[in-house]
This record gives C-alpha cells, structure tokens and sequence, in this order.
C-alpha cells in the first residue's frame, strides 16, 4: 500500500490520535458501510448497529494499523464478517425459539413460485427479494460487484476467494437472478 | 451476443433500480459517541519505546540515588566503630594479657598425635651440630 494513498494518511492520522482524521473515515464510508449492511441484512436497525460496530473496531485496531490492505477491502472485511455473524446469529435465536418456546413463527415459504410472487410489487421491491433469496455465497459478491463497484479481484480478497471463483459466483448471480426477475425484462 | 448474454446483462443493469439508502443522520453522531469512551484507553502506542526509555531511565536514577544513600548509611554507620578500635589501640596491652588472648589448641585428637610424635624412637634424629660440621669442613676445603 502506498502512503500517498489519502486513506493511508488519514488512517495514520488516527493511529496518532487525530479525531478528526476518524470523523472523516466515517464520514466517507459510513454510507457505503451501512447499505451494504442494509443490503445483506435488509433491516435498518441491524444496518446501524454494523455500521458503527464497524467503525468502532477500525478506531480500537488503529493502534496497530499498518497500511497493508486497502482501507476500502478492509472495512468491506469487517461488515461482512459482523453480517455474516449477524445473519448465523438471527437463525439459531430464531429455530432456537421456535424449538423450546414451541412458538408460531411467519417462516417465509421457499416452495412459493417466485415469480408470481413478485408480480404485484413494484420493481424495486423484486429486486431486493431476488437478491435476499440469493445463498449469501452469491449475495455478497453480487452486492460488492454490483453497488460497490468492486472488481472480481477485490471482491475475492473481502471473502477470501480466487478472483475467478468471484466470476463464476456472478455468473450464477445473474442467472438466478434474471429467472426471479423475468417478469421486468 | 446471443439472446442469453444479453438477458444476464439486462438483469445485470436493472439491478441498479435498488438506490442506495441515505443512513440515519444520527449515524455518524452515534459512532462517535461510541468511540468517546474508548479513547480514554487510548494512548499513542507507537511512542511506547519512547515510555519504555523514560521509565528505564527513571528506575536506574533511583536505584543509583539508593545505593549512595545505602553506601553513605554505611559509612556513617562504620565511622565510630574504627574511632572506637583506634582507642582500643592506644591502650597499653602486656606480653601476659596477649598470651591469655592468644588461641589454645584444644584438640584432643591433634595433642594426642603430637605425644605420639614425640615418642617415635626408630627415626633417626640427625644432631644439628653434626651438620653444622660438615658445613663447616666444607667451608674449610
């Protein structure tokens, strides 16, 4: 990483104690941050509480930063990791209390056909259905690729993969996706 | 481009229809507010050789400041007892009183081996004249 990179510089900034070097980290990705969290856990609340979850362990790891990876895969790394945590966590809370409380949960219908289903809703509202009914091995790549503008590479470097394994996933994406979304084509 | 390709890349762009969100005003104020707290734990650990020089330097001014004040104790402590021997020195002492100091064998086992020593017979005692003699007729030739 070079340190003429302007967020190697801030992040050094912080490393000594600069707080306004650290507004102006969040300032820049906490957009980016949280609609990737909006994106993958599709509640808003879960989004806030990962985005500053994010943000509060670049400040604690400043102390130790080294300008290795760029600070963009670095933050990316961290939300996908506390969503991933996230989103393991909400299903083992959820079949843990329909298994002991013996309580009725609305659990969506996976046989539903779902096209039909999309149907009556607007355009925007399938396409966050499609990409929530991708398998997260899918859904994240296709939400860096697609609203981040990642490459293959960088993408494959969030989620520890080969950039050609990203390909293929986006590949699968786009099929999967473009039969959820046949009805808008 | 075949009718495939170009319905992925269709899927592909209409993708873009889901905006971005604007996030929670309140967002950045939140984590700041819980960053706040942890900057009490906060201490800029890359000038840690620097502490680390400082507290070196201060323990060994310490430890030399006590070994003076530990030496100089001792000093002051010794300083009377050698006042006091130089006076036991100057006292008159008699031949009598330094035979009474003086330390005494008593070890049987080694008085016994001197008795013993003194009645061997069969060694020849060569005479201390005798060899003054021979000196001598040395010395005469």
């Amino acid at each position: 990483m070079s340190f003429d990179d302007p967020d190697v510089q801030l992040m050094l900034k912080v490393k000594e104690g600069d707080d306004k070097a650290f507004e102006k980290i969040v300032k820049k990705y906490q957009k980016a941050i949280y609609n990737f969290a909006f994106r993958l856990l599709t509640n808003e609340a879960d989004a806030e509480e990962i985005t500053q979850e994010v943000f509060l362990r670049v400040f604690k790891s400043s102390l130790h930063y080294e300008p290795k990876a760029k600070l963009n895969t670095w933050l990316f790394t961290i939300a996908k990791n506390l969503c991933l945590n996230r989103i393991r966590d909400n299903k083992f809370s959820m079949s843990f209390s329909i298994n002991n409380d013996k309580m009725n949960y609305e659990i969506p219908d996976t046989k539903l056909n779902p096209i039909t289903s999309l149907e009556s809703k607007d355009l925007r509202e399938a396409i966050r259905e499609a990409i929530v009914k991708l398998p997260l091995t899918l859904r994240v790549p296709v939400i860096l690729c697609k609203y981040h503008g990642m490459t293959y590479a960088e993408a494959g470097e969030i989620l520890g993969c080969s950039e050609n394994a990203i390909k293929l996933r986006i590949m699968r994406s786009k099929e999967i996706l473009s039969k959820f979304l046949k009805d808008f084509l | 481009m075949d009718k495939g390709d170009d319905i992925l890349d269709k899927t592909w762009d209409i993708l873009d229809q889901w905006e971005d969100k604007r996030p929670p005003r309140r967002l950045k104020h939140s984590i700041m507010k819980r960053v706040r707290p942890e900057k009490k734990y906060y201490l800029p650990f890359h000038l840690s050789p620097v502490y680390s020089m400082l507290i070196i330097l201060v323990l060994v001014i310490m430890g030399v400041s006590y070994l003076k004040f530990d030496s100089t104790k001792e000093y002051n402590q010794h300083v009377p007892d050698t006042r006091m021997a130089s006076r036991e020195d100057s006292v008159e002492i008699t031949s009598p009183d330094i035979i009474a100091k003086l330390e005494i064998i008593e070890n049987i086992d080694m008085l016994k081996v001197l008795d013993q020593l003194e009645n061997i017979d069969h060694l020849s005692i060569t005479p201390e004249d005798d060899q003054s003699s021979i000196i001598l007729v040395r010395g005469s030739v």
